[in-house]
């Protein structure tokens, strides 16, 4: 105990209770510590302030790219072939070499710097302006910028809302009956717990066997993925690749999980067929943007795969439940002359066959060409280009007339050679996992797009929009009766306990608060046009403006309140932390401020 | 009686304000002293914040810029530990810069806190692999143009000095738009509303946001029209944060304090204005 | 040219920083933006100094005049301390330097800060006076949400935090929402004002 008593741990706890005790006592009265500690706290920002600035701007900022540090001047001279990897580590480096291999351009800034300091000047005051118009002037661009984009375009874009209600009505469906209304919500995720259960309800899927397929789904799944992490290996040692494709896979599992028993439903649907044929892949559907049109596409290409029956079968299902013209489904089956067909693209696309995709197709160069772009945007995922992948992918651009493609491919090569051989040591390992994630799931979405691209040829957008409006409508009017013609069930089997009366009170909640949200803005902007006098109606419309100010003050300065109280509680929290340390600070303090008072007395 | 009552109230009203701090200390300690649990609910915003950084995947690179000084640590610290203790969890990658020059110390503070804690312990991360502090800059939204265009070139070394092109961290990150998610802790100015207005929509961000209690009725506009997908305002806010990672810590304890701050506030903004209508219905 | 020159550059920064937003796919643009915004950061750090020359001499006459001599010393003191320490054994974790900074700027600042909590105590007893119905409708609004926002207020109501969130997300919004446009729409104003040497009282005198 005595030796904590004299430890700097000690001498910090009574220090941080004295200081907050020292500054409380302002709160009594002003007196000679409160000022003490108060300019102590100056002196010690400003110390503070002072070291941070150069270690943290001035010297990486400004002075390290005027005189740049040795490593860095050994690396430029690597690049430009002056310096061998051998004497890479050791070559000595003069102040001149690190002076000529500065950016020149921030001698400039420099100077600026030094102008700024004229401030001070009496007679050379003048001189200071440059830099001030420099950094209010770069300001002032910024502000009109930010302004305009940040604050006023997305503002009067979220004040203008329809006034439909949808965004309730259609939150009411999915938490009612589980179903996934996909994009319409846009950031807001909507619950999605056990709407499969609803699909499959509403296909009319025997639950357990649609389970037990999807668990053998599963686990064929986590055979094919090991095979692709097999194939894709590279010929270095001391990388454990499954272990980077389980990890990818792992944050993905639980979507894997549920698409997989969609999906072997969906089969089940078609006849209870066996798994082992089917094409798999990891299905990364991201749960914001949650196409389940492309879920099902994706298990429609399954089952068209094998199964003739299956495919009359959903066809009928994207007639019935997508309410999609018997037409429109039938085309979405069936390709034009030419063009292949989903099946072959998917079938051309699994890992590990031996069949290649359609480089000739323009659908597949311009998808190719995208994933290509965004490759060489980021040259961290070019960790290892010696493998037989890239050769091969290599071979598939230069058939599908990549050109410039494969030139900067090749340029993102050398740069990544040239990072120096301490820096790809220190990057390899989180560089290979990078990669494989990243390449691997780039392929992965290639295939996706493809799906989508094809679905999207066949099947209007509008047409889709329509169902949705269509089901909402009939939700709206009768949510039991909707939930019972569609057979969609919660996981308890029952069907949407919502009313119809609940429902439309939300939706005229909805609507009333965005009437508000608008009257209030527009009140709240005419309130500040003094233009013209505030009599009239003008008078009234700024009365309301000035209604809604006072309620947001208000709503202000209750978070104030909140917000105050808690820097307080935060310093209690502290000295409560020290219970003793603080009782030692609060009586030293005490007798010290009597002290003064007896002497000023 | 009512005279009584009158000049008790004026009494009452020219009390010295010093009895007042006193009342207000009190109301602060005692629940802080003997702890009492009260329950709340998370307020939806800070759900969806929480639920942005859920729907990660595995291995997603946060930025987080935490832009606040030791005037807002108690509200922000304890949202600050929860949230690297949160990420790290989640196997997510942090990559943290500061605008404000207070910030970095307390950052290390939280990401050490972080790194303690058992189940972060066991996942054996390593500092520029799975975390980086890239320290502080001055210049407010030239920043966060500059990280916006190439944050290499903004940060050339991180807190420590490490030359940020030997990071291995950074090398997937090399500007705003390769983040899959930003959170900004913000203490007030550069913060929430410069990020929001210069950076978010302009790089497309995934952003949320921390901010201080009296912030919060500020970016509100911002959530609501989508730029922020999740806030969590003030003390309050973090508390939410906390119950929801399953992180108890000092702003969940703070809540109780909080509570009585607030009743003992109102209590004299009602006592006023009952002293203040009687005694000027007695002058009339 | 004492004017002219400094109305110039701010002219061509400002139209750069809009221009540079639109465009894209030039590929010397990228490395321009990063040089202008670098040299910003570079320049703002030199004000700093400005702000260090301002404290250190303002508080040397004071000691020369005999005002305060003891407090100021302190302060002197304590900024040379934090810069001695911080160049002599840097600032990293675990140094000196982060010794005091979390043991004296910490608990420093955070107290000064919280001190606002006590006066808004006082305040709120001695000022808040609803004596108009706009400020009958602040503070009523105020004492819902602060009430939402206490785990005591979801005991005495359940609905409590519920009418808070709607006072937050209905007319606390409208409300910012309004004060938003307006000072957007006079930020755009302003900052066109600046750029085109309309503005120029950051200039000074002469």
């Amino acid at each position: 105990m005595l030796d904590w008593l004299f430890s700097v741990e000690a001498l910090g706890a009574f220090l941080t209770c004295f200081a907050t005790l020292m500054i409380f006592s302002f709160l009594y009265r002003d007196n000679p510590f409160y000022k003490f500690a108060e300019h102590v706290f100056v002196g010690v920002s400003t110390g503070y302030g002072i070291v941070l600035m150069w270690f943290q701007i001035l010297r990486p900022n400004l002075l390290d790219r005027l005189v740049p540090p040795v490593d860095a001047v050994r690396q430029q001279l690597f690049r430009a072939g002056e310096l061998s990897p051998d004497a890479y580590a050791s070559a000595p480096v003069s102040l001149a070499q690190r002076l000529a291999h500065g950016q020149f351009v921030y001698y400039v800034f420099l100077a600026l710097g030094v102008l700024m300091l004229f401030k001070i000047s009496r007679k050379y005051h003048w001189l200071s302006r440059w830099p001030l118009a420099y950094v209010i002037g770069a300001f002032a661009g910024i502000q009109i910028i930010q302004a305009a984009q940040g604050a006023l375009v997305p503002q009067l874009e979220a004040t203008m809302k329809d006034f439909s209600g949808r965004e309730t009505l259609v939150t009411w469906m999915a938490d009612s009956c589980r179903v996934l209304p996909a994009a319409e919500l846009g950031t807001r995720r909507v619950e999605q717990q056990d709407w499969l259960a609803g699909w499959m309800s509403a296909l009319g899927v025997d639950s357990t066997r649609a389970a037990a397929a999807g668990k053998a789904w599963q686990a064929e799944q986590e055979r094919r993925l090991n095979e692709v992490a097999g194939l894709a290996s590279l010929e270095t040692p001391g990388v454990d690749l499954q272990a980077a494709f389980k990890r990818m896979r792992q944050g993905q599992a639980q979507l894997v999980g549920r698409d997989g028993d969609f999906e072997a439903l969906l089969c089940a649907a078609a006849g209870g067929r066996s798994l082992d044929s089917l094409v798999l892949q990891a299905n990364p559907l991201s749960v914001e943007v949650a196409p389940w049109q492309s879920t099902l596409a994706l298990a429609a290409t399954h089952v068209w795969l094998e199964s003739p029956a299956g495919r009359e079968a959903l066809g009928e299902r994207f007639a019935t439940v997508l309410k999609l013209p018997a037409t429109v489904a039938a085309e979405a089956l069936a390709f034009p002359e030419g063009e292949p067909s989903l099946a072959q693209i998917y079938k051309a696309e699994a890992f590990p066959a031996a069949a290649q995709p359609d480089w000739s197709l323009p659908s597949t160069r311009r998808l190719a060409d995208s994933l290509l772009s965004d490759v060489n945007a980021r040259p961290a995922r070019l960790a290892d280009w010696k493998s037989s992948q890239l050769a091969d992918l290599v071979q598939r651009l230069q058939a599908a007339g990549s050109g410039d493609l494969l030139r900067g491919l090749e340029a993102r090569m050398k740069a990544f050679d040239a990072l120096g051989e301490p820096a790809r040591g220190q990057a390899r390992e989180s560089f290979l996992s990078f990669w494989h994630q990243g390449v691997t799931r780039e392929l992965r979405d290639l295939r996706q797009t493809w799906l989508l691209h094809t679905i999207a040829l066949h099947t209007s957008p509008d047409l889709l929009s329509a169902f949705s409006r269509e089901e909402l409508s009939a939700f709206r009017a009768d949510p039991a009766g909707w939930a019972e013609a569609h057979g969609v069930r919660d996981a308890s089997g029952q069907t949407a306990p919502v009313s119809a009366a609940r429902v439309r009170t939300g939706m005229a909640v909805e609507i009333i608060s965005n009437l508000l949200v608008l009257v209030g803005v527009c009140a709240g902007i005419f309130y500040f046009f003094f233009s013209k006098k505030h009599t009239g109606a003008l008078g009234v419309l700024s009365k309301v403006g000035i209604a809604f100010l006072m309620m947001s003050f208000g709503a202000s300065f209750g978070y104030t309140v909140m917000g105050r109280i808690s820097l307080a509680i935060g310093r209690f929290q502290d000295l409560l932390a020290w219970p003793w340390m603080a009782g030692t600070a609060l009586v030293v303090l005490m007798v010290a401020l009597y002290l003064e008072s007896r002497r000023q007395a | 009686m009512k005279a009584l009552l009158l000049r008790a109230l004026s009494r009452f009203l020219a009390l010295d304000r010093r009895w007042i701090f006193l009342l207000m200390a009190l109301c602060i300690v005692t629940p802080l002293i003997l702890p009492i649990g009260l329950p709340f609910t998370p307020d939806p915003a800070v759900r969806n914040l929480h639920r942005a950084i859920e729907d990660l995947p595995e291995g997603s690179v946060v930025l987080v810029s935490c832009d606040y000084d030791p005037g807002s640590k108690p509200e922000l610290q304890p949202f600050t530990e929860a949230l690297f203790r949160h990420l790290f969890r989640r196997k997510l990658k942090v990559v943290v810069s500061c605008l404000w020059a207070g910030a970095p110390p307390l950052v290390n503070q939280a990401i050490a806190q972080a790194l303690e804690a058992e189940e972060v312990k066991v996942l054996g991360l390593k500092d520029k692999v799975d975390y980086v502090n890239l320290g502080y800059k001055d210049g407010r939204q030239l920043v966060m143009l500059g990280m916006g265009e190439n944050i290499h070139s903004t940060f050339p070394k991180s807190n420590d000095g490490t030359p940020v092109s030997q990071i291995p961290l950074m090398q997937r990150m090399r500007k705003l738009g390769d983040s899959q998610l930003f959170v900004n802790v913000s203490g007030g100015s550069p913060g929430t509303k410069e990020w929001v207005e210069t950076a978010q929509g302009r790089f497309g961000l995934r952003m949320v946001a921390a901010c201080t209690a009296v912030m919060a009725p500020d970016n509100i506009p911002y959530y609501e029209a989508g730029q922020l997908l999740g806030l969590a305002g003030g003390m309050k806010g973090s508390a939410d944060y906390e119950q929801l990672v399953g992180l108890p810590g000092s702003a969940t304890r703070g809540m109780a304090a909080q509570s009585f701050g607030h009743l003992l506030i109102i209590a004299f903004i009602a006592l006023g204005n009952v002293a203040f209508f009687m005694t000027r219905g007695r002058k009339r | 040219m004492k004017k002219e020159i400094p109305l110039l550059i701010a002219f061509l920064l400002g139209t750069w920083m809009i221009l540079e937003n639109f465009l894209t796919g030039i590929p010397w643009v990228g490395p321009m933006k990063e040089v202008i915004t670098n040299g910003g950061i570079v320049i703002m750090a030199f004000t700093y100094v400005l702000g260090i020359y301002s404290i250190v001499s303002v508080n040397v006459a004071r000691i020369r005049r005999g005002q305060d001599v003891v407090p100021k010393v302190a302060l002197l003191a304590a900024l040379a301390l934090m810069v001695a320490l911080g160049f002599w054994r840097g600032h990293e974790e675990g140094t000196p330097f982060n010794w005091l900074y979390l043991n004296l700027y910490v608990p420093l600042q955070a107290t000064m800060f919280s001190l606002l909590a006590f006066y808004i105590a006082s305040a709120a007893f001695r000022a808040f006076r609803a004596r108009s119905l706009e400020a009958t409708l602040l503070l009523v609004c105020a004492i819902l949400v602060m009430v939402g926002r206490i785990p005591v207020g979801e005991k005495i109501w359940a609905s409590f935090p519920q009418v808070s969130d709607w006072i937050m997300n209905i007319p606390n919004l409208a409300g910012k929402r309004a004060i938003m446009i307006g000072a957007a729409l006079g930020a755009i104003s302003t900052g066109l004002r600046v750029i085109l040497g309309l503005e120029r009282s950051y200039l000074g005198g002469e």
